[in-house]
């Protein structure tokens, strides 16, 4: 017999659970102020509206009537839901790409539960930050604070048996009691991050500079087409859709239990802490301590350069990185932890529902999985594998995948019998409005978001190709208090910076392997910095000699702040030129692999049912003959 | 902050808040 909820309510905390994730309070911030402030929640909210809620729904629904027939996973929903025998292998879409989706985002888990730790003892109180964070990665190997990625790699080890273990206690023991306990908690610890920034004292700026940054509408901004494909992205990741999870989480539901309430409550919880929570923590933080002036610069960094360096960069400096540096990425695990069991759930449920496994069995296979799939993503970050997995599994796999769930639901299944099928049982009416959306908006607003992201990213932004990758640290940087800083080629220098990197990469491309320098450089009081020596891999050196590394440098605007600490003087800097073509090609393969994989799996599950089926029928059809001759 | 970015904001918050509002009762409702 399959699993099932204790409670309504538990089951609607799980789904919050899994769509409330790190993407909530660090992404949606950084997003909304680079497009546009509060313009940007037009768009954000249209997209809510013609593609997250119908989704949501079609999710929730399909998800429903799989269940009805002992199938949580799509191989077996889209089975159920049309006559046509291609439809399961298009579902293993659903398990496949989720799988590759954990082996990545445990690991951003890890790095949160790490830096819980760090935070209670206090490791990171004294060091430079992007330094220590990106040497904790393995990115850098400078070595200052952490001599290579086997910490990181032990907290990994101890997130992904913390999934597997919260899977192998199942639905209600597990994911059930999980959000139960994860989702107040992560509500208390966001009200605490926010008492305590709406608390702090006006530095450079006040907490009212990060909200206007945030919330002071450009409506000129809504004329760019970019806005609107970052909105609809953003709203297409909080909810989490397109993983087979909500499908997962709604199978374990009875036949005739609402889900049209549900979906939508999910949505809004998800929503609550996105908009309310997510703009009241990072943005205003950094407001208050790098003055309203610096925030683009803060939220352009990216989703972790907010969260793992300028939060604890923050916290440090008001004393309190100790207690609520531990809440804000105990925050952050909860989030990523509630999320990461949800995507998971889908693999556990095919080798259960599909393959028959108990579920001690599934757990194991799926931890296996799991462990090996993560290995990569630790070692091989710095040359782009995580990356890479994330642009084609994490985001156009699921766009994809979406799409044709879409298509199945409203044009396949038939969006008569679909619309009946989310009103059975249902504590609400959906406005019918919806039912066109679902047919004809839905479906073409995913297609535009993966032909706007097809076209940005692989047609102009080159991405099938892979490129070398060039990473510079510092050593001995421990000692130094002030800060080595590059603030980015100017716009009109770009073309000047990929040509003074040229001759490197080609060198790189040419060798088919890293390439690795050390360079002496020399700060001068205004904080300018020059290149006095340079050694290593002869073909490095032929390649980018001493000037031209320092015409790179200063391109780059590569510089030392001093923060009290004039006297840098002579450092030693690291340039590594890294190989990533076979990392890169690597991770394409992981993917490809995997789907072939659970290809060949619903091919021999479904092949053995037919043919147990025909057996059944042949036996029966045996029994009567034999009974018409005795008579 | 602008009236124009305090308009912005306290309608998506009362939206969110509104629309989760709804939702609690409507679960509470049915029991």
């Amino acid at each position: 017999m399959r699993e099932s909820w204790k409670s309504r309510f538990g089951l609607i905390l799980a789904a919050a659970g899994n769509a409330v994730g790190i993407g909530n309070l660090l992404r949606f911030p950084g997003q909304a102020a680079k497009n546009g402030g509060g313009a940007f929640m037009l768009p954000y909210l249209i997209s809510l509206v013609i593609f997250g809620l119908p989704m949501m729904w079609i999710a929730w629904t399909i998800g429903r009537l799989g269940g009805r027939h002992g199938h949580g996973t799509t191989p077996g929903i889209f089975d159920k839901m049309t006559s046509w025998k291609g439809a399961k292998y298009l579902g293993a879409l659903g398990v496949a790409i989720p799988l590759v989706f954990c082996f990545y985002y445990t690991y951003l888990e890890a790095w949160c539960l790490g830096y819980a730790w760090f935070s209670f003892h206090g490791t990171y109180e004294h060091a430079h930050l992007t330094t220590f964070l990106y040497e904790f990665q393995g990115v850098m190997s400078s070595g200052n604070y952490f001599s290579s990625v086997s910490v990181a790699f032990g907290f990994l080890l101890v997130t992904v048996a913390l999934n597997v273990w919260v899977l192998y206690r199942g639905v209600a023991g597990g994911i059930e009691l999980l959000a139960k306990i994860a989702m107040p908690l992560l509500l208390v610890f966001c009200l605490l991050m926010c008492i305590r920034i709406f608390t702090l004292p006006d530095a450079k700026g006040s907490v009212g500079d990060g909200l206007a940054f945030l919330w002071n509408p450009n409506f000129s901004a809504l004329l760019k087409p970019d806005v609107w494909l970052a909105a609809a992205g953003q709203i297409f990741f909080t909810l989490s859709i397109g993983f087979g999870a909500l499908e997962c989480y709604a199978s374990y539901l009875g036949k005739d239990d609402d889900v049209a309430v549900s979906g939508l409550t999910t949505a809004a919880t998800n929503e609550f802490v996105e908009i309310i929570f997510g703009s009241m923590i990072a943005i205003p933080a950094a407001a208050v301590f790098f003055g309203a002036a610096a925030i683009p610069t803060v939220a352009s960094k990216g989703t972790f350069d907010i969260g793992m360096v300028s939060m604890p960069e923050i916290l440090r400096s008001t004393g309190s990185s100790h207690i609520f540096g531990t809440i804000w990425f105990l925050l952050l695990f909860f989030a990523a932890f509630t999320s990461s069991v949800g995507v998971c759930q889908p693999v556990m449920a095919f080798f259960q529902d599909e393959a028959k496994l108990s579920r001690g069995a599934a757990a194991a296979l799926v931890g296996m999985f799991w462990l090996l799939g993560s290995i990569p993503v630790v070692f091989f970050l710095k040359y782009g594998f995580l990356d890479e997995l994330d642009f084609w599994a994490g985001t156009l796999g699921l766009v994809l995948f979406s799409g044709i769930e879409a298509v199945l639901f409203s044009w396949v299944f038939g969006i008569g019998k679909g619309w009946d099928e989310l009103h059975r049982g249902a504590l609400m009416k959906v406005p019918r409005v919806f039912r066109f959306l679902m047919r004809y908006v839905t479906p073409i607003a995913l297609m535009l978001i993966l032909g706007g992201w097809v076209y940005n990213d692989v047609i102009v932004g080159g991405k099938m190709t892979p490129k070398p990758q060039l990473i510079t640290s510092i050593l001995g940087e421990q000692k130094i208090k002030g800060e080595f800083e590059s603030a980015g080629a100017k716009p009109k220098d770009k073309k000047a910076h990929a040509q003074a990197e040229g001759a490197l990469m080609g060198a790189i491309t040419n060798a088919g392997r890293d390439l690795k320098a050390w360079a002496t450089i020399t700060v001068d009081e205004k904080g300018a910095v020059s290149v006095t020596k340079l050694d290593g891999d002869p073909l490095f050196v032929k390649a980018m000699p001493a000037g031209e590394l320092a015409k790179m440098l200063e391109l780059q605007r590569f510089h030392y702040t001093e923060n009290g600490d004039p006297h840098a003087g002579h450092c030693q800097m690291v340039i590594e030129g890294l190989y990533t073509t076979p990392y890169i090609w690597l991770a394409r393969g992981l993917i490809l692999g995997l789907v072939i994989l659970f290809l060949i799996m619903v091919r021999v599950i479904w092949k053995a049912r037919e043919e147990k089926e025909l057996d059944g029928e042949v036996a029966e059809v045996g029994g009567v003959k034999v009974e018409e001759e005795a008579t | 902050m602008t009236t124009a970015g305090w308009v912005m904001m306290l309608t998506t918050w009362g939206v969110v808040i509104l629309v989760n509002v709804f939702c609690i009762l409507r679960l509470l409702g049915k029991r």
